[in-house]
């Protein structure tokens, strides 16, 4: 099965619909394509390049820890 | 590693004709990070890391915790959850569709759809359960069920997927059960999926990548807890095998009576058309059945602190096995369809290697196509190696 970890949205590209973003400390070029409203700062679960739904930032960190416990990250 | 782990498969061929496959399948045992936590926060985390396929994780490790501390099955709830699991499996299904067999046949995707298909999970859970909190322990269904908006967005979600992926033939699909309908459904409409069956078999590549791995067959989970019990089930549910063999856990397992799939797997066995079926089938049989909805896609066992459940997913069966040991968390395994399809002698590997093309452009597009058929949801490196004649040298 398949993790999609929260990634932090650091730039919009209006342009072309995507944006870059933070993934474990790593930059990503995200499509959100299948998203609305979504800001610089938000998170965002991410699969397969596209932003599948924003999430709120507590429940990105909370996300984040666990992945963090299970070693699951490069930067705890 | 990345956080979802890494799938290699590397492919060898000669002048197009696959030759030998091999897969390195190196995926985290996230689940272990479950070890030591309470049933509740268990229930409450899983979700956070699986969060796709999300709803049939969280009643897989719902139904493994109540089978391990013994509580009774609330039916109606259950009811509920089965059917946001088989929303999930049809959001899973179209949105894969809609984005990836648009790029195999060159077709934009219908994004405003796909984006709306997504909201409909949130929209299901607020009206069904209470809080939208549906797969902890202390979930409750909303007391005053309102079943005209149940229908109501049944409804919408079934006109949109019919919209966006059916071209408003749902019905007629439904309908078939030869592969003379197929064909005849495939040159009436041009949807998506039409379009995609249409070029299948305009390459002559219906029985792409058949083999002989077969669908898992139904095992109860008294069976399988029992057979488990002398397991290592860290290293099983690496490279799960059944009976000493590899098996296929995909939707073709669940499909595989339907009528035109039979007459399609007599002709192609379980190559790239019968695949491709099976998911529409799936598809359009959820859609037809959601009102009607009875509970059969969940099954559990418990014996002594330890719980088993089976969920059927939209990449195949999921299977949670956990051990409670003083109200907490003791061992905990995830049997995953991809671990049983990517198992370096199961069905990817199989179908890839009865793989034959004219030219290495068409053996990469047919190999992208089985793999996206049998699981579109995996991140895969796939290298194809031209793979020179051996010669003899004689003294």
């Amino acid at each position: 099965m398949c993790l999609a970890l929260p990634a932090q949205i650091t730039k919009l590209h209006p342009d072309t619909g995507m944006a870059t973003a933070s993934v474990d400390g790593v930059k990503v070029e995200v499509s959100l394509a299948l998203v609305d409203d979504v800001q610089v700062g938000d998170y965002v679960l991410v699969h397969v390049g596209y932003a599948l739904n924003k999430i709120d930032e507590d429940e990105a960190i909370k996300t984040l820890a666990l992945f963090a416990e299970a070693g699951l990250m490069s930067t705890p | 590693m990345a956080a979802g782990g890494e799938i290699d498969i590397r492919l060898a061929h000669h002048h197009g004709r696959a030759r030998r496959v091999n897969i390195d399948l190196r995926r985290p045992q996230a689940a272990r990070v479950l070890i030591g936590k309470t049933p509740e926060q268990l229930l409450e985390q899983l979700p956070l890391l699986f969060s796709v396929c999300g709803n049939a994780q969280a009643y897989a490790a719902l139904l493994a915790c109540r089978a391990a501390l013994g509580l009774p099955a609330p039916v109606e709830a259950d009811r509920a959850r089965e059917l946001l699991v088989d929303m999930e499996i049809l959001r899973e299904h179209v949105w894969r569709m809609g984005l990836d067999w648009s790029g195999f046949v060159d077709l934009p995707a219908d994004k405003t759809a796909l984006a709306a298909l997504l909201k409909f999970d949130t929209r299901f859970k607020q009206l069904l359960f209470e809080d939208g909190d549906a797969f902890t322990l202390h979930s409750r269904l909303r007391g005053e069920l309102d079943f005209n908006r149940l229908l109501q967005l049944i409804n919408e979600l079934t006109g949109l997927i019919d919209g966006c992926l059916f071209g408003n033939r749902l019905q007629q699909f439904l309908s078939l059960s030869s592969e003379a309908q197929l064909g005849d459904w495939i040159s009436q409409n041009s949807a998506l999926p039409a379009r995609l069956l249409a070029y299948v078999y305009h390459r002559d590549w219906e029985a792409a990548g058949n083999n002989a791995v077969m669908c898992l067959p139904a095992i109860n989970c008294e069976r399988l807890h029992a057979e488990w019990q002398q397991v290592d089930l860290g290293q099983f549910s690496r490279f799960p095998h059944w009976q000493n063999q590899c098996w296929e856990v995909t939707p073709l397992n669940r499909q595989c009576t339907h009528p035109l799939l039979a007459a399609l797997s007599g002709h192609y066995g379980n190559g790239l058309l019968v695949r491709l079926t099976a998911s529409l089938l799936e598809v359009a049989g959820i859609l037809d059945k959601l009102i009607s909805k009875t509970p059969a896609s969940g099954s559990h066992f418990g014996h002594e602190g330890v719980g088993l459940a089976q969920v059927a997913a939209a990449r195949g069966l999921l299977i949670h096995r956990l051990a409670l040991r003083h109200g907490r968390v003791y061992d905990y395994a995830i049997v995953a369809p991809t671990e049983w399809n990517f198992h370096p002698g199961g069905v990817v590997t199989q179908g890839l290697q009865n793989l034959r093309a004219d030219t290495v452009e068409d053996l990469q597009r047919q190999a992208a196509l089985l793999i996206n058929a049998i699981d579109p949801c995996v991140t895969y490196r796939l290298t194809l190696m031209e793979q020179v004649d051996e010669v003899e040298v004689h003294a």
